[in-house]
């Protein structure tokens, strides 16, 4: 990287941290620390809910996703909308009424302790798990492009937006959020921008498409249905996209506190709807956009020489062992056709070596479809540009680690430390106590990227799948809560058991696709829930739950 | 209280068809370029 782009890079990435600093400023108690003040305007909240969901992975992994799969990814996020208009209605107003300071403290109010304790506890697991693997992720891909050292980038990665997130809490989060995503948008237009002036003169904006079109990755909508009728196990498709992503959307941004924590601060609840209705309104052209850029990298890459694989540091550790020969002369095929314009060919001798990279590293699982993006740039794009975009990749990481952080200390110190350890505290040592547990957070955190290096790929998967096996159950105690007034604490707490239960034993049998295990997860709870409230009913009335 | 419902109905009825009129875009993209 030249000197212009270590300079871009280190201002962009000391500019936030430098007003996240100047906006930490906020009353000391845990009103002020956790939920600014209730006095965040409908488009902080807006950004917020953005740059939180938003993050390095995104970046990474849409454009890649893209130009190897093609469009379809997008449909993953057509529920999101339908799922915000359920939030508005149902979820806002109750955590605005009651002024909750997690998401779960609402549980306790309708259900009971045990409730509200289990649920906070499987997000704590769940988001602290997960926020480690966001550090690590997009430092892996960083490191491995660019010849850096995996522990530094982790600590750039994880470490500088400590310093804001401890100090000031969700309005320095908010604050940056806001800042990072202009920046971002703004990097994402040029770059887009820029690979359309890449392209052939004659090919241009409509030709790429129809490159794209032509090799099957516009293939937006798809139907999931194949000769032998719907495929379950089709990750990406209309109904998938529509059902499943609808209820994974309302469980995330519903249930999950680094969402909630976000729209709790708006300063009313005309403004947290307004944020999250208007984000409904803008993630699917966004994510479409994101996408479009990698069928752009695509056609730039049929008129110019691709790399037979996108990730050189495995390609390097790969040639080392006993399949060299293999991928060398796979590697040779390839350059050939692609010299020749057969790009069909090299299509599948692409195919090829990414079978043989795959029994080459059995453990490590390789797959180059988050390098496509970050190659592309490294190698095409100009000076400056280069700076920006890594900076970019390090900002939406921010975005969503520092929420998370926010997230994870407002649930330890509201839902357990000030419950269960310290319960008489002066609001000035609350504030104290939740900046501490921020800064554990964010230092186990760290910890977790640092040993996810050591124990590789297998580790991010099982972080995925506990978050996809949990997320169904929690949003089936919420909508029990919600919906079904005459279930108690410890019916919906031993329907959400059992229903965990059922959920992983599903996954096990590997018969479905992880998107429709949010939809079995809350179904089942509201069933067995209401089930087992009908046998304890027979042995005595139950109160109905009261208004909320 | 009446015209709030009214106005956040009308938020409602914008996000959702919104989501519809996208793909139905989308939809025609995808026929023209396969």
């Amino acid at each position: 990287m030249s000197r212009i782009d270590w300079a871009i890079l280190i201002f962009t990435l000391g500019s936030i941290v430098i007003y996240g600093i100047y906006k930490s400023r906020t009353s000391k108690n845990l009103e002020g620390y956790f939920l600014s003040n209730h006095n965040l305007p409908w488009y902080l909240v807006l950004l917020s809910i953005m740059g939180t969901q938003a993050s390095a992975i995104t970046f990474l992994t849409g454009p890649g996703q893209a130009y190897t799969d093609g469009m379809r990814f997008v449909q993953y996020y057509f529920g999101l909308p339908l799922a915000m208009i359920v939030i508005s209605i149902f979820f806002v107003p109750v955590f605005s009424k009651l002024k909750v300071y997690t998401a779960y403290e609402f549980l306790e109010h309708r259900f009971d302790l045990k409730t509200r304790t289990l649920t906070s506890g499987l997000f704590l697991l769940s988001r602290g798990l997960s926020t480690g693997i966001s550090i690590f992720a997009p430092s892996l891909v960083l490191s491995s492009l660019m010849g850096w050292n995996i522990y530094y980038t982790n600590l750039v990665m994880g470490g500088l937006l400590i310093i804001y997130t401890m100090s000031g809490g969700a309005k320095a989060v908010a604050h940056t959020q806001k800042l990072q995503m202009i920046i971002v948008f703004v990097a994402l237009i040029i770059v887009g921008w820029l690979a359309v002036k890449l392209l052939p003169e004659a090919v241009g904006f409509t030709g790429a498409l129809h490159t794209g079109g032509i090799n099957g990755k516009m293939n937006i909508i798809t139907s999931g249905m194949t000769s032998k009728g719907f495929d379950w196990k089709d990750k990406y498709n209309i109904w998938s996209g529509m059902i499943g992503g609808f209820f994974l959307a309302l469980s995330y941004f519903g249930t999950d506190h680094s969402q909630v924590g976000r729209y709790i601060t708006a300063k009313n609840l005309h403004e947290s709807r307004k944020g999250l209705l208007i984000n409904g309104l803008v993630k699917v052209p966004m994510q479409f956009f994101i996408l479009l850029i990698g069928i752009l990298i695509f056609s730039f890459y049929q008129y110019n020489k691709a790399p037979v694989y996108f990730d050189e540091a495995s390609v390097e550790q790969a040639r080392l062992g006993v399949k060299k020969d293999s991928l060398n002369m796979i590697e040779a095929q390839y350059l050939l056709a692609v010299e020749q314009h057969k790009m069909p060919e090299a299509g599948e001798l692409r195919k090829s070596f990414k079978q043989v990279m795959e029994r080459a590293l059995p453990d490590q699982k390789p797959n180059d479809t988050n390098y496509i993006f970050l190659r592309f740039v490294k190698d095409h794009l100009p000076v400056g540009l280069i700076g920006l975009v890594f900076a970019i990749i390090f900002l939406a990481a921010w975005g969503s680690i520092a929420a998370a952080l926010n997230a994870l200390a407002a649930c330890s110190v509201v839902d357990f430390h000030k419950k269960f350890f310290v319960k008489e505290t002066s609001a000035l040592e609350d504030y104290q106590v939740a900046r501490w547990y921020t800064l554990g957070w964010g230092i186990f955190s760290i910890i977790i990227s640092m040993f996810a290096y050591n124990i590789g790929n297998s580790l991010i998967e099982a972080v995925n799948i506990i978050g996809s096996l949990f997320y169904g159950v929690i949003l089936g105690v919420f909508l029990v809560a919600f919906w079904f007034k005459r279930v108690q604490g410890t019916a919906v707490f031993a329907g959400a058991v059992a229903s965990e239960i059922a959920v992983i034993w599903i996954y096990r049998m590997d018969v479905i696709s992880f998107l429709w295990l949010n939809v079995i997860g809350a179904l089942l709870v509201i069933v067995t829930g209401s089930l087992i409230q009908l046998g304890m009913k027979k042995k005595r009335n139950p109160e109905v739950a009261p208004e909320l | 209280m009446h015209n709030e419902r009214r106005y956040w109905n009308r938020w409602y009825w914008a996000v959702g068809s919104f989501l519809i009129l996208q793909i139905i875009i989308y939809y025609l993209i995808t026929i023209s370029f396969s």
